[in-house]
């Protein structure tokens, strides 16, 4: 019999893990809502923000936690070439097309990292175990920053497309990009930006996530499968959606060790989500999503 | 050209290379070539298999190990468990394989777009950690499952020469198309083509919509699961971690794409190029390099979608036949 408390210890480290879910499924979901691409890719830009904190700390010396803010600037820019080179080519495109064209792309990059780094299991060590106990549960310290800074992200984000001129204009480019173009909105230059700050976000999550997880190239498929069901989960192009939707998957994954072995628990979010799309096959939260269930 | 000159041609032409390729393993052929062939085969199989969903109806599986998987352990557990042979294991395997997709079609098929293929991906990453546990469970640890050898016995579906296997495969690969061909060309056909085009549309003319995809997924899911059993039979051994691996999803997916979504022969280009891609750079970087291969896979993929999104086939059917009769072939 599971004890009470032992599963209100998987509920709080699920929630924690479950913020970065979020902040992960927000960078895919704003790219998603603004220009309609469904990024398979977006996995492995994770997995490389991973590598790079990883050898920042290992071969720089560099603070885990200060590599964030380096990830972060790095994707931005990042976002900003990768976009301009590979993604333009198929922003008009079916989105069929874009669906195997990312998959090509996360290929690549995928076994790219297995040909440089190899398929070890690295690891940022020294901060991952680090816990304290508040009446019986415990609380992995990397997990609770890692939570308290993809909240504040998407809170800063959010507050970014309501007050400045440019969010106003990714919001109104995701809400109708006819309409954008007519109002004088440069929807080009609108969605290269939403591309880098999609990016950019998976940056910090990628930095984030490695402080307490394990780093190998297929990682960016452990990973891409739980962001693309908490964006079903929580509608497409909403922040708050995505955030919830990863909490969920978060929660659903931590409480699935209670009946699964640790390695498979990723089955219970999978059921969920067959689940999910078996009785709301448009989400958890919201409207229908034309944008990702029409074949455009 | 005539149209009757072109017609004998054409069927003198395809006769010459299935004969060409009937006689092939008589002069002498390494088992290395051998093996090549045999892969060719299978993954063109696959390839058809998945353009029945992709290319067919426009829905994009990234689950095709689930249809393969389900084939290979049903088949190969009978074997083991029940001393049942895989000629009739391979049927009961398939049979597995079409109550999977049922499942997997009750849940997706009212599905478009990127949920199908998610949706597709999520079932066979479920099915795997299932037959691991199942697996364990019955002391196989690990989910390996070694087939025993018991020396050439056509009833065990067992040959020390490569060749058995090759005829074996290259039959069903004709079977197959065959199929494939007179489903195209029948009102079947054309009712996959209403839906691909425009799902809508087909349905407020009172195309019982889901009735076509359920036969489609079910065509395609029955011949990746008899494959399942020749797979599993070929390697004398089966774990679930590489029966529902993405790897293969993704091999089916690339066979199918490059090669040509829409058309029936486009897989066998496609696998006629990726196999040995494979084959080469495996022996050259050997496994000190794991997954060269899937570097170029994945580049050929962006490609031929931004270049020549119809696939290579059409491209070099239309390349070879001018423009005339292209009209009818996508």
């Amino acid at each position: 019999m599971v004890e009470p408390l032992s599963i209100v210890q998987y509920i709080v480290s699920g929630i924690l893990v479950g913020g970065v879910y979020g902040l992960m499924t927000v960078g895919l979901s704003i790219i998603c809502g603004v220009s309609g691409l469904v990024n398979f890719a977006q996995g492995s830009f994770l997995m490389v923000a991973m590598y790079l904190s990883y050898f920042f700390w290992l071969l720089l010396g560099f603070n885990p936690y200060f590599n964030i803010i380096i990830v972060f600037g790095l994707f931005f820019l990042f976002g900003l070439v990768i976009y301009r080179s590979l993604y333009h080519p198929i922003i008009r495109k079916p989105r069929a097309s874009q669906v195997i064209y990312t998959i090509g792309l996360s290929i690549i990059i995928q076994n790219l990292a297995l040909l440089f780094w190899r398929a070890d299991y690295r690891g940022i060590s020294g901060y991952a175990s680090d816990a304290f106990e508040i009446s019986g549960i415990f609380i992995n310290k990397a997990q609770l920053v890692a939570f308290a800074i993809s909240i504040v992200a998407t809170i800063i984000l959010s507050v970014f497309l309501k007050k400045t001129d440019i969010g106003k204009a990714i919001r109104a480019t995701a809400d109708d990009r006819e309409n954008a173009m007519l109002v004088g909105i440069n929807v080009k230059r609108v969605t290269l930006i939403a591309f880098a700050i999609g990016t950019a976000l998976e940056g910090i999550a990628g930095a984030l996530t490695a402080i307490f997880y394990s780093i190998y190239p297929a990682v960016a498929m452990d990973f891409i499968f739980l962001m693309f069901v908490a964006m079903v989960l929580g509608g497409l192009g909403s922040l708050k959606g995505s955030m919830i939707g990863g909490l969920v998957v978060g929660l659903v994954q931590s409480l699935s060790v209670l009946v699964l072995p640790m390695d498979i628990r990723n089955i219970g979010v999978f059921i969920l989500f067959l689940f999910v799309l078996l009785f709301k096959p448009f989400g958890l939260y919201g409207k229908q999503l034309e944008a990702l269930v029409g074949e455009k | 050209m005539e149209l009757a000159t072109k017609l004998t041609l054409k069927s003198g032409l395809t006769l010459l290379t299935i004969a060409f390729l009937f006689l092939l393993p008589l002069v002498a052929m390494s088992p290395y070539i051998l093996r090549i062939f045999i892969y060719i085969f299978m993954w063109a199989i696959m390839g058809i298999s998945w353009n029945m969903l992709g290319g067919w109806l426009g829905q994009i599986s990234l689950g095709h190990s689930s249809f393969l998987g389900l084939g290979a352990m049903v088949s190969t557990l009978l074997l083991v468990l029940f001393d049942v042979s895989p000629w009739i294991g391979m049927w009961i395997g398939a049979l597995a394989s079409i109550s999977g997709s049922f499942v997997l079609g009750y849940i997706t098929l009212r599905l478009r777009g990127l949920y199908f293929t998610l949706a597709t991906v999520a079932y066979s990453l479920i099915l795997y950690p299932v037959f691991l546990s199942y697996l364990n469970s019955l002391k196989y640890w690990g989910g390996e499952v070694p087939i025993p050898y018991r020396g050439d016995s056509f009833l065990y579906f067992q040959w020390s020469s490569k060749v058995p296997y090759y005829y074996f495969i290259f039959t069903f690969l004709l079977i197959v198309l065959y199929i494939g061909r007179r489903i195209e060309r029948s009102s079947l056909g054309l009712y996959f083509a209403a839906i691909r085009d425009n799902e809508d549309a087909a349905e407020s003319l009172g195309v019982n919509v889901l009735k076509f995809k359920i036969i489609a997924v079910v065509l395609s899911a029955f011949i990746a699961g008899m494959v399942g059993t020749f797979y599993a039979q070929l390697l004398y051994t089966v774990t679930p971690q590489a029966v529902f691996s993405v790897d293969i999803s993704i091999m089916t997916l690339v066979v199918a794409v490059v090669g040509g979504a829409t058309s029936i022969f486009g897989p066998i280009i496609g696998a006629a190029i990726l196999v040995p891609i494979k084959e080469v750079t495996t022996a050259y970087f050997g496994a000190a390099y794991p997954g060269v291969h899937l570097v170029i896979y994945g580049v050929l993929l962006m490609l031929i979608i931004t270049v020549m999104p119809e696939g290579i086939a059409i491209r070099l059917l239309r390349l070879l036949q001018g423009r005339e009769d292209h009209a009818g072939s996508s």
